[in-house]
């Protein structure tokens, strides 16, 4: 994200809502910490733009300061529309993919991190009886994070057996070589708020999974968030349930069902693609 | 939608935060499936959601708020939501979101409910409706196994948090982490609901208006509005910690 700085008043209504803290105001302008920025459309979202004449807001202001008083623009309110999208090139451009919950990633053609995990699987039995999928997302909550410590985990994990990378995943389409886990080195430093590491594997690999990446956590400069899933039981039951417990992890209380309305429709040809 | 898991807070709290959405597979009952999206967003109405979200819809983008107007209008009060309901003009303005977003195929719609018996409603009426689509809850996995089965389904595939690790010291307090964690694509950054907590707490902005204002990053439409005023309130009261234990 850029400001443009002939327009900027410095409102100051777009430092707040930076969810990586990259903006600040300088000598009555916004600054934008290029590298710390992770292309996320957080700002340019939340300060809708007045597109009022950057004159008229600086003699408004200076009216009223001749007064003694002061006017502040409403939280949300961006009054000259100074924040602009650049064009990216390669390989920022992956900051907005990966940040940006509208951006549309090119590798997948889907928006948001581009996960599948249990969404669909009523339908397609992508995760079947017996398997398990492991997440890991790097920089969330609200943290952010680099390529170099996603790769610490893909690393670590590529040399587990029976071990997949769900192939349709950007974090999966990063890779140069998933035997050793390496990523596209033209990415490694850049940030984004956060991705999703997507495995599946047989229920019985878990524990092994589990402990992988509970000793690689300490080590990376980020804060992850961990999820687990599987088809349930006859009965709905968890069937991961004693294995995270003996692995020592605890389970949140809440989080993602699949209810099955779809367990019974038959494959479509595939007449369009979208 | 990952982005709804590992939303942080008590039992009591998440209780108030139901989020449903549907779905669907290429290759499997994507094609033709826009009908069923358009009734699933209907039934979703009838149900009183406080916060809703197509796939193809970016909440709030696009407001061009004149100046003079900007001068003028409530700034303490909400104008979106009261008591963190959805007033009369949000809802309208859904149901316009609703035939755009329906007419363009819109592939994922949401509702976010804040209590247990309106997602109830929700799932009985999709099950009686055999919409084909893939339908999903987010919610405590008790009450989300409790209402299926209520409505005759028994769940199909799960998925749980296992909670944050690595550098767990780089994320704020309970309070900030409840009401950002709303947004699991971050949206709602920890400086933003400092700021608001700040601003409330100083009687600068009306609780309204603060669950309001965070409520406007979320681009998909996943946060809950109504918790996070029930949590900003209890926060100006310095009730939060009694009730987060």
């Amino acid at each position: 994200m850029l400001v443009d700085r002939s327009k900027c008043v410095g409102s100051g209504n777009c430092v707040a809502v930076c969810p990586m803290g990259a903006i600040r105001v300088e000598q009555d302008r916004a600054f934008i910490n290029q590298d710390e920025c992770v292309e996320c459309g957080a700002c340019i979202r939340f300060v809708s733009s007045e597109d009022a004449p950057t004159w008229l807001v600086r003699s408004a202001r200076k009216l009223v300061g001749f007064f003694n008083l002061k006017y502040d623009h409403p939280l949300d309110v961006c009054p000259t529309g100074a924040l602009y999208w650049p064009e990216f090139e390669w390989p920022r451009s992956i900051r907005a993919q990966f940040s940006d919950p509208v951006s549309v990633h090119p590798s997948t053609g889907v928006t948001g991190r581009g996960t599948e995990e249990i969404k669909t699987n009523d339908a397609t039995n992508r995760i079947p009886p017996g398997t398990a999928g492991v997440l890991v997302e790097f920089g969330r909550p609200g943290v952010g994070c680099r390529f170099t410590e996603v790769q610490k985990v893909t690393r670590a994990l590529a040399g587990v057996d029976d071990l997949a990378f769900e192939q349709s995943n950007p974090v999966t389409v990063l890779m140069t070589d998933q035997s050793t886990g390496d990523l596209d080195s033209t990415v490694l430093n850049e940030k984004f708020l956060s991705c999703i590491l997507e495995t599946m594997m047989p229920l019985e690999r878990v524990p092994d999974v589990l402990e992988i990446i509970k000793g690689i956590a300490p080590e990376l400069d980020t804060v992850i968030s961990i999820d687990i899933n599987a088809r349930c039981g006859p009965d709905g039951e968890v069937p991961y349930e004693a294995i995270v417990h003996e692995a020592g992890f605890t389970m949140r209380p809440n989080g993602k069902t699949n209810l099955g309305l779809a367990r019974h429709i038959e494959p479509q040809e595939e007449v369009a693609s979208r | 939608m990952t982005n709804t898991m590992h939303r942080q807070g008590t039992v009591e709290s998440l209780q108030q935060d139901y989020i449903i959405f549907s779905t669907t597979a290429k290759g499997f009952n994507r094609v033709g499936s826009e009908q069923a999206q358009r009734r699933f967003i209907e039934i979703m109405m009838k149900h009183s959601p406080v916060n809703m979200g197509l796939t193809r819809h970016v909440n709030e983008s696009g407001k061009k708020p004149s100046f003079i107007g900007e001068l003028f209008r409530g700034r303490f009060s909400g104008r979106k939501y009261s008591d963190g309901q959805p007033t009369d003009e949000t809802r309208q303005e859904w149901e316009r979101v609703l035939l755009e977003g329906g007419d363009s195929g819109s592939l994922k719609s949401h509702a976010v409910f804040d209590s247990a018996e309106k997602l109830g409603g929700a799932i009985r009426d999709v099950n009686d409706a055999e919409l084909g689509l893939c339908v999903n809850v987010n919610a405590i996995h008790a009450d989300t196994d409790r209402l299926a089965r209520e409505s005759g389904i028994v769940r199909h595939t799960i998925e749980h948090s296992l909670g944050f690790h690595g550098r767990t010291n780089l994320l704020p307090s309970a309070e900030v982490l409840e009401l950002s964690t709303m947004c699991g694509h971050g949206m709602v950054g920890f400086n933003l609901v400092r700021k608001m907590i700040s601003m409330v707490n100083a009687g600068q902005i009306s609780v309204d208006r603060a669950a309001e204002l965070l409520t406007k990053p979320c681009a998909c439409g996943v946060f809950n509005p109504a918790r996070a005023a029930r949590i900003l309130t209890d926060v100006q009261q310095g009730t939060y910690a009694a009730r987060s234990g």
